[in-house]
C-alpha cells in the first residue's frame, strides 16, 4: 500500500489549504492510499470540536468522516500547546500522546518528531499553507 | 519511501512563525535521520542574516540560533538572487550559510527533492 503524507500550516476558514488537504485526503483513500496528515502551525486549528459554519463547509464534520475512512491525524504539541490545545504537561505513556478534550476523535497531539517519522514510510508528501 | 528532505523557507522570520517552523522540522528530520538540506528563497533569506538579536528588541528566540544547530549536519543555502533582489551579499550572512545560484538550485531539488516542504 502506498503512503501519502499532508503537511498543513494554515489554520481552516483563512484560506483553501484545509479543503485541499481534505480533498486530496479524500481522492487518496479512495485510490487506496494510507493518509496521513500532519498539522504544524495553524494547522492544528483544524480538529478543533465545535465548529459551527454557516457559507463555508465544516473541516470538522470533514476530518470526522475522513478519520472513519482511514485517514490519521497527528498535531505538533508545540504549535498546540501554544494555541491552547494540550491539557497536561507530559505524554500519556500508552500512546506517546499529549492530553486534549478539544480535539475530534482520531486526531492526536504529538511530538514533531512524528512528521519525519512520517515522512520516512511516505510514497509522496504534499506541504499545504507554508 | 523518501530519504531526503528539502527545507524551502520564503517568509522572513519574526513577522511569521513560518521560518522558525521550517527550522524546526530541519533539526527533528536530521533527528531521524533522514538527509535534509535548508533552502531560502524569496523573504526567506533574511533568516540568515548575522547579528540578530531579537530577544532585546522583539521578545523572541533568535532565529540564526537555529542555524548552528543544524550547520554540522545539513547544507543551507539562500538563493543569490533573492539575495542581490534585497542588497544582500554573502558578508551579510551567518557564515556557513552558502550563496546558491539558480542552476545550481534546481539540481538541488532535482537531487535532494523527494519532499520539499515550503514554510
Amino acid at each position: 500500500m502506498k503512503t501519502l503524507t499532508l503537511y498543513l500550516l494554515s489554520g481552516p476558514y483563512t484560506s483553501q489549504c484545509t479543503d485541499i488537504a481534505c480533498e486530496l485526503a479524500q481522492k487518496a483513500l479512495e485510490k487506496g492510499y494510507r493518509v496521513n496528515l500532519f498539522l504544524y502551525i495553524d494547522g492544528v486549528h483544524a480538529p478543533k470540536k465545535g465548529q459551527r459554519t454557516t457559507k463555508f463547509p465544516n473541516v470538522e464534520e470533514r476530518l470526522k468522516k475522513l478519520v472513519q475512512e482511514g485517514l490519521s491525524i497527528k498535531a505538533c504539541v508545540r504549535c498546540a500547546s501554544a494555541r491552547g490545545y494540550v491539557e497536561g504537561e507530559a505524554p500519556e505513556p500508552e500512546t506517546d500522546t499529549f492530553p486534549t478534550t478539544q480535539y475530534i476523535e482520531g486526531a492526536s497531539i504529538t511530538e514533531i518528531y512524528a512528521f519525519p517519522s512520517w515522512i520516512k514510510e511516505s510514497d509522496k508528501v504534499i506541504s499545504l499553507g507554508g | 519511501m523518501v530519504g531526503f528532505v528539502v527545507i524551502l523557507v520564503t517568509s522572513a522570520p519574526y513577522g511569521r512563525e513560518n521560518a522558525y517552523g521550517g527550522l524546526y522540522t530541519a533539526i527533528a528530520s536530521l533527528e531521524l535521520d533522514l538527509r535534509t538540506v535548508v533552502v531560502l528563497t524569496g523573504d526567506g533569506v533574511y533568516s540568515a542574516l548575522k547579528d540578530q538579536s531579537a530577544e532585546k528588541s522583539l521578545g523572541y528566540p533568535t532565529i540564526g540560533d537555529l542555524f548552528h544547530l543544524l550547520h554540522s549536519r545539513a547544507k543551507i543555502y539562500a538563493e543569490s538572487s533573492s539575495l542581490k533582489e534585497r542588497g544582500l551579499g554573502k558578508t551579510d550572512l551567518i557564515e556557513f550559510v552558502e550563496p546558491i545560484e539558480d542552476m545550481e538550485l534546481f539540481e538541488v531539488f532535482v537531487k535532494y527533492g523527494e519532499a520539499i516542504i515550503t514554510y
